[in-house]
């Protein structure tokens, strides 16, 4: 019997890259694109995607010099994604 | 003197009639307190995540947080013939059928969980695979018509019940109830048994608050079973001591998780200083 690889779902996803930027910024004070995608293991190409994504749901912004933010909504989002993960691991679900 | 009435349906006229409706009131506000609390953090929960199987859980506790609410309502109409029994009756399905979409959630969990593996090896054909594809196919069938039995069990039961006889027979409806709370302690069983595994397989074992929440909650309804034999107050107050024990315990993981949040901050503030 074998393993399918993990995929990740889009939550997930949307939480590492939020937690990769909020990481760099505090770390680094800025977060730019080459480091988040060290810290979330995507490919450069994906990432990009997703970074379409998430400035469309307001959860992060992108400067002209190539930088990344994050917004509160994007705060907001990591805040309710480890209360998730925690209530379904202390539920045993 | 007064002869206790042999088929006793709501537990609470066993205590003092002075008190029994302050006390039922108390221990009501404080269980539907309690259970809509959990209620609205699974909600948020499944609002935020979009996850089916976590729609169980916040479904079942609203259902639970009712059933307790309708439980103070037959007591406070316990000298009304019809809304009584009527009362009882409504708050026996609502709780067979909340514990029974909370054992639903455990149940879809735990199918995605087993959708994870690959099948490919099943290719190899040979007699003996043929028999594991047969047994695979009929444990599949037992697995989907599991839940369908589940959910179907507490409307099922008191319907049949009430059809068989529309005039609410009191020593018939004492008898359903102990059903009834046979098949509570079997989900509560199978929901204990699943949240366990679950915690271990995660080697989570330091959180087992949530299978002590619900071995109280199996203690509250195993209490009210020897009530139902004995009439017995002692086991009455146990009942309600295990209920409130076990709503209180699962309030307080879930206030736990919020507490949480503040891990990630010290981590990457540790991760600053290296």
């Amino acid at each position: 019997m074998k393993l399918k690889q993990e995929r990740r779902h889009k939550l997930q996803l949307f939480n590492a890259i939020l937690c990769a930027i909020e990481e760099d910024i505090t770390i680094n004070k800025t977060a730019r694109p080459t480091r988040i995608q060290h810290y979330s293991r995507l490919s450069y190409d994906k990432m990009m995607n997703h970074f379409i994504e998430l400035e469309q749901k307001g959860m992060i912004y992108r400067t002209g010099d190539g930088l990344v933010s994050i917004t509160n909504k994007g705060k907001k989002f990591i805040k309710q994604y480890d209360e998730l993960i925690s209530l379904i691991e202390n539920v045993g679900l | 003197m007064t002869v206790l009435d042999p088929n006793i349906l709501n537990p609470f006229t066993l205590l003092d009639p002075h008190i029994s409706h302050l006390i039922s009131l108390i221990i009501t506000i404080a269980s539907i307190s309690l259970s809509f609390i959990i209620s609205w953090h699974f909600f948020r929960s499944y609002r935020f995540s979009g996850f089916g199987y976590l729609l169980g859980l916040p479904v079942g506790f609203t259902f639970i947080a009712l059933s307790f609410l309708f439980e103070h309502l037959s007591l406070i109409y316990s000298n009304n013939d019809l809304a009584y029994p009527a009362f009882f009756w409504i708050q026996l399905a609502l709780q067979s059928e909340a514990l029974a979409l909370i054992a639903l959630s455990y149940r879809f969990k735990n199918n995605e969980d087993a959708g994870q593996y690959d099948n490919s090896d099943n290719l190899l054909v040979s007699t003996e695979s043929h028999q594991i594809k047969t047994s695979v196919k009929l444990r599949d069938v037992f697995s989907s018509s599991l839940p369908m039995v589940m959910v179907a069990i507490p409307f099922i039961v008191p319907i049949s019940e009430l059809v068989s006889d529309p005039d609410f027979n009191y020593p018939a409806l004492a008898d359903m109830s102990f059903f009834m709370r046979l098949y509570n302690m079997a989900i509560f069983g199978y929901i204990f048994s699943s949240s366990v595994l679950s915690l271990i397989k995660a080697a989570n074992i330091r959180l087992l608050y949530i299978p002590a929440a619900f071995a109280f909650l199996w203690l509250e309804q195993y209490s009210l079973t020897i009530t139902y034999f004995d009439n017995s107050i002692v086991a009455f107050i146990g009942s309600l001591i295990a209920r409130l024990a076990g709503l209180t315990l699962f309030v307080y993981v879930v206030y736990n998780v919020t507490s949480k949040q503040r891990r990630r901050k010290i981590e990457i503030e540790a991760r600053k200083k290296t």
